[in-house]
């Protein structure tokens, strides 16, 4: 019995390992990327918050890499109470009877109450893809410029439907009465299950042409009616949001879905050759909804003995100086600039990078020793405002820190600072920086008066540099030193500090960082 | 290097040299049969009785600016590889414009100008080389995509020297740009299967074929052993070892053989031969079984009659013209 | 493999090689990849063509005589919207008649430069750059000009007119 158990486990090991092989030379990350358009639709539960909900969709702003369908169906209903959340099954079932293939067809074709169709929009949103390599191409060949509107008719299959839906959408008050608004949030993207074969065979059955007789337009009317497409589901992303009002709360759960999407659908990721360097630069831009910070990986690609391709991961960088390139290439497209911040080799030209969204966030941790005093514990949360060309990086960031040596009188830092990085290489980063907050003692007492805070606290100053190491991105070490400066302490602060004894003064911290 | 050069030089020059005479086989584009029925460019013609439907090619040429455009982009590359291609329209008018003067002609005496049909025929409207052009348009919704189909067929031997089929792109751009596209796309393969052809031609000869026909009043049948030169022949066999002599490497099919009928394939020509007056002079079927006929003439003393059929099949009756 | 044989290729175009080596290699080149993109404009071939370098910018340079020699010597096979293109010399026999002349036609920097354009836009890049074993192997756009090669060729009478003989 044992005997069979190891050996089936080793087959099983065996043929998962064959598995993995096999997807590893599947997966080529390439530099393809094509515009893609999405339909957001509200789903609704039959309650209150319903026109809440839709009005929170309809005024989302999917922003500049999308191209926008804007189809009939704004809402979908699935009656179910708002406090559970929804299960794949039921959306499935609620997106299958609406019929979104054909709206999204009749959209994009521009479809008439007569059942005529254009390619207008197609042949526009062709040529506003065209990369420039697509426009000197096209400079070629014998069909020329003309027939780059025709790329769109690639693009139809890229057509994305995105139903977020709302649920256990709580009032909260705090002590002062202050409301706010919490939400859940979950989104369902589908894709329209159309490939290149298929429109073709939409064109043969449903496009009406002028000369067609009645017979003829009926059966093509009839066709599109019949249309038998399916909206296939790709990712569902959970995330959750907070604001003053209902609607807020609910804008700021829709913003986290697409970034939690984009990183979910492969195809949605922004992938681009990088065409210089000093500085690096690719040929993306506004057009792609870059932003500066944004992060991107590189790849390069190898062959291995059988001829089989293979990208190899090369190191991360961030988006610097963003082209506006919202026009139509002309073969002359301006790029934008990156700054690598990662990976044992420079990135060269020609190497593909692909968008790898992250927040942007540092959370490092570390043992602090000296400061106002004792040996502690503190954590940075740092977030990325800026990058430049040349490596120098803006942080805002909140610390944290406790001097674990007087743990009974509770002793802790709290501050917001401002940190300008430079990297001096990719691999290390000095960041000066300033920082303002409070030091905190709290010992148990029965004073309940509103300023006892104010009085059991001291402003702290504290200018500093941090020194940051990769080890293996996102993974740094990271060193701080600093000089503290106590100053306009409260009245019971000054009592406790008698016994804790914190003053102004140099203080190191050791830790690690994590990027997400 | 240099010896290369030379040597290229002096095989160039010996071609030139030899083949100086041949004649340039002409070229002309004809739309396909499929294509003029598909459009409705046909004319129904009535001919000993009976009603046939034969392809308008004037009114093709008049109506249809798609395959003007082919044409003369075709004309273009052509004559760029110095074979201008003959105009299928031009000929057409000068072949009315014939038909109108020759029915104003009258002599001074009154006398009128004869045609049997058989030469109103061979004035017809031929090429040697007939690139035969069939092309559809389809529409993929609010895409055009064209098909063609381009055969360069022997006009001798009506054989096909060089096919051509394919499509454009599938696109929403004017449909000159497509067409364009589509000679563009078949032009050097079009190009290398001529040369192929001309290579053949070269090295083999022409290729047409030769029918010996008999007419009741002939003293003898094809099978029979008659005397010739002093020696008994049978007429067929005489005709084979004629063959044998004149034609490239003896190269030729004896096809179907009976009493009244003798039928000689692939009978390889050469591309050109003295006159009389000693000159190279390019020749055909026709001119090519002249001085058989003549022989026959004057060896059986029957009246033998040459007729020819097109520029690759002629009729040899004997008995009778 | 391929590049394997590129490798054998390619050491033809290579300042470095060793002239008898250089002469036998140059014989067997015939190992690339070219496909028709599309079709070009009035005569000019529209291809990729692949090339093998020990640098990025060698196997650009050898890509480009690739195309070139895929026009002379081996026709360029066609795609689903362009019909293939049969080579210029067709005979077997005209690189042994005319080594010379194509050794120097191919020679770094050579004339066959003049017929043959790039038109990927920058560098090769993306999966159109692979690096291989001792080196890179790059797949490029290209024009040739297809019309103008033959006319030369035929020209230094090397290939055959479609008049000659008439």
């Amino acid at each position: 019995m044992f005997k069979k158990l190891t050996l089936l486990a080793a087959l099983l090991g065996i043929s998962g390992a064959a598995l993995s092989a096999q997807e590893k030379i599947k997966e080529v990350v390439t530099s393809d990327y094509n515009r893609n358009s999405i339909s957001m639709i509200a789903l609704q539960r039959g309650d209150s918050y319903d026109s809440q909900a839709a009005s929170a969709v309809r005024n989302f702003n999917l922003g500049e890499k999308f191209d926008i369908n804007d189809i009939r169906t704004k809402t979908i209903r699935i009656g179910k109470t708002r406090s559970e959340s929804l299960y794949q099954e039921e959306v499935d079932a609620a997106v299958a009877k609406a019929g979104l293939p054909q709206e999204i067809l009749a959209f994009i074709f521009k479809r008439d109450s007569k059942g005529m169709m254009t390619d207008e929009l197609v042949r526009y949103r062709g040529n506003y893809d065209a990369k420039d390599q697509d426009v000197i191409n096209a400079r070629a060949s014998r069909v020329g410029t003309d027939a780059l509107g025709d790329l769109g008719h690639g693009l139809v299959s890229g057509s994305y439907v995105v139903l977020p839906d709302f649920y256990k959408i709580e009032r909260n008050t705090d002590s002062k009465g202050n409301v706010s608004y919490s939400a859940n949030a979950q989104a369902f993207a589908y894709k329209i299950g159309m490939d290149r074969n298929g429109l073709d065979n939409f064109y043969e059955q449903c496009w009406i042409y002028e000369d067609d007789d009645q017979p003829t337009r009926e059966s093509k009317l009839k066709a599109f009616r019949d249309l038998d497409i399916e909206m296939v589901p790709v990712a569902t992303v959970f995330t959750s949001g907070s604001g003053k009002s209902v609607e807020a709360a609910l804008q700021s759960c829709l913003s986290d879905v697409i970034y939690k999407l984009e990183k979910r659908i492969p195809a949605w990721e922004v992938a681009v050759t990088i065409i210089g360097k000093r500085p690096l630069r690719a040929k993306i831009g506004s057009k792609e909804g870059l932003k500066n910070g944004a992060r991107y990986r590189a790849y390069s690609y190898t062959e291995d003995r059988n001829g089989n391709l293979k990208s190899v991961p090369r190191g991360f960088l961030r988006a610097t100086e963003i082209s506006s390139n919202t026009g139509m290439s002309i073969g002359e497209t301006e790029p934008s600039k990156f700054y690598q911040i990662s990976g044992l080799a420079n990135i060269d030209e020609g190497w593909t990078i692909k968008q790898s969204n992250d927040l942007g966030l540092g959370v490092m941790a570390g043992l602090k020793v000296g400061g106002t005093g004792g040996t502690g514990f503190g954590v940075d949360i740092d977030f990325l405002s800026n990058t430049s060309n040349v490596g120098t990086m803006s942080y805002v960031f909140f610390s944290l820190g406790m001097d674990l040596a007087h743990a009974e009188y509770l002793p802790f830092q709290a501050g917001l600072g401002f940190a300008y990085g430079f990297h001096l290489t990719r691999f290390v980063e000095l960041a000066p920086y300033a920082m303002i907050g409070l030091e905190h003692m709290g010992y148990s007492s029965t004073d309940k008066s509103n300023d006892r805070f104010t009085r059991e606290s001291a402003l702290l100053l504290e200018p500093g540099v941090r020194a940051a190491i990769n080890v293996a991105y996102p993974l740094q070490v990271v060193a701080k030193a600093y000089y503290d400066v106590l100053a306009l302490q409260g009245s019971l602060y000054r009592m406790y500090n008698e016994y804790v004894g914190h003053k102004s003064g140099l203080g190191f911290q050791f830790g690690v960082k994590w990027t997400f | 290097m240099k010896k290369a050069l030379a040597l290229a030089a002096l095989l160039l020059a010996c071609q030139f040299m030899g083949w100086s005479q041949a004649k340039k086989p002409t070229i002309m584009v004809v739309p396909a049969d499929a294509f003029c029925v598909r459009n409705g460019y046909v004319q129904t013609i009535g001919a000993m009785g009976e009603n046939v439907t034969s392809p308008d090619y004037s009114r093709a040429m008049k109506e249809n600016a798609d395959i003007r455009t082919l044409v003369s982009a075709m004309g273009d590359f052509m004559a760029k590889n110095d074979f201008p291609i003959q105009s299928l329209e031009q000929e057409l008018k000068r072949l009315q414009t014939e038909d109108a003067e020759m029915a104003m002609m009258t002599g001074r005496s009154g006398g009128e100008i004869e045609e049997t049909p058989l030469e109103r025929l061979r004035r017809s409207a031929r090429a040697d080389i007939i690139l035969d052009l069939d092309y559809e348009i389809h529409r993929v919704g609010p895409q055009k995509q064209v098909s063609f189909n381009l055969q360069a067929l022997d006009a001798y031997s009506s054989k096909i020297i060089s096919g051509n089929t394919g499509v454009s792109s599938a696109a929403n751009v004017p449909l000159t740009s497509l067409l364009e596209e589509c000679v563009l796309s078949f032009k050097d393969n079009f190009l290398s299967g001529l040369q192929h052809y001309f290579d053949d031609l070269f090295a083999n000869g022409r290729e047409i074929s030769v029918t010996f026909l008999r007419y009741d009043n002939c003293p003898f049948y094809f099978d029979d052993d008659i005397e010739i030169d002093g020696e008994d022949y049978e007429f067929g066999e005489w005709v084979e070892e004629w063959f044998q002599d004149n034609t490239v490497e003896g190269r030729f099919t004896t096809g179907a053989s009976s009493g009244n009928r003798l039928r000689f394939t692939q009978v390889r020509i050469p591309l050109y031969a003295q006159n009389r007056k000693g000159r190279d002079v390019a020749i055909d079927a026709d001119d090519f079984v002249k001085p058989l006929v003549r022989e026959l003439r004057k060896k059986l003393g029957v009246t033998v009659g040459a007729s020819p059929r097109g520029l690759g099949d002629v009729w040899i009756t004997v008995g009778d013209k | 493999m391929i590049a394997l044989t590129l490798l054998m290729t390619f050491s033809a175009v290579s300042a470095s090689a060793q002239s008898k080596d250089r002469r036998k290699s140059f014989k067997s080149w015939d190992n690339y990849e070219i496909t028709t993109e599309k079709v070009g404009v009035d005569g000019t071939k529209f291809v990729k063509v692949w090339g093998f370098g020990k640098t990025v910018d060698a196997a650009t340079m050898a890509a480009k005589a690739n195309a070139v020699h895929a026009c002379i010597f081996r026709g360029i096979p066609g795609s689903a919207t362009a019909m293939s293109t049969p080579p210029i010399c067709p005979n077997p026999n005209t690189l042994d008649t005319h080594e010379d002349y194509f050794q120097s036609f191919f020679a770094a920097g050579g004339p066959y430069l003049a017929y043959v354009s790039m038109t990927t836009d920058g560098v090769p890049s993306g999966t159109d750059k692979r690096k291989v074993k001792g080196g890179y192997k790059v797949g490029i756009y290209v024009q040739v000009m297809y019309d103008n090669l033959k006319r030369k060729l035929e020209a230094d009478g090397v290939a055959r007119k479609l008049s000659s003989g008439f």
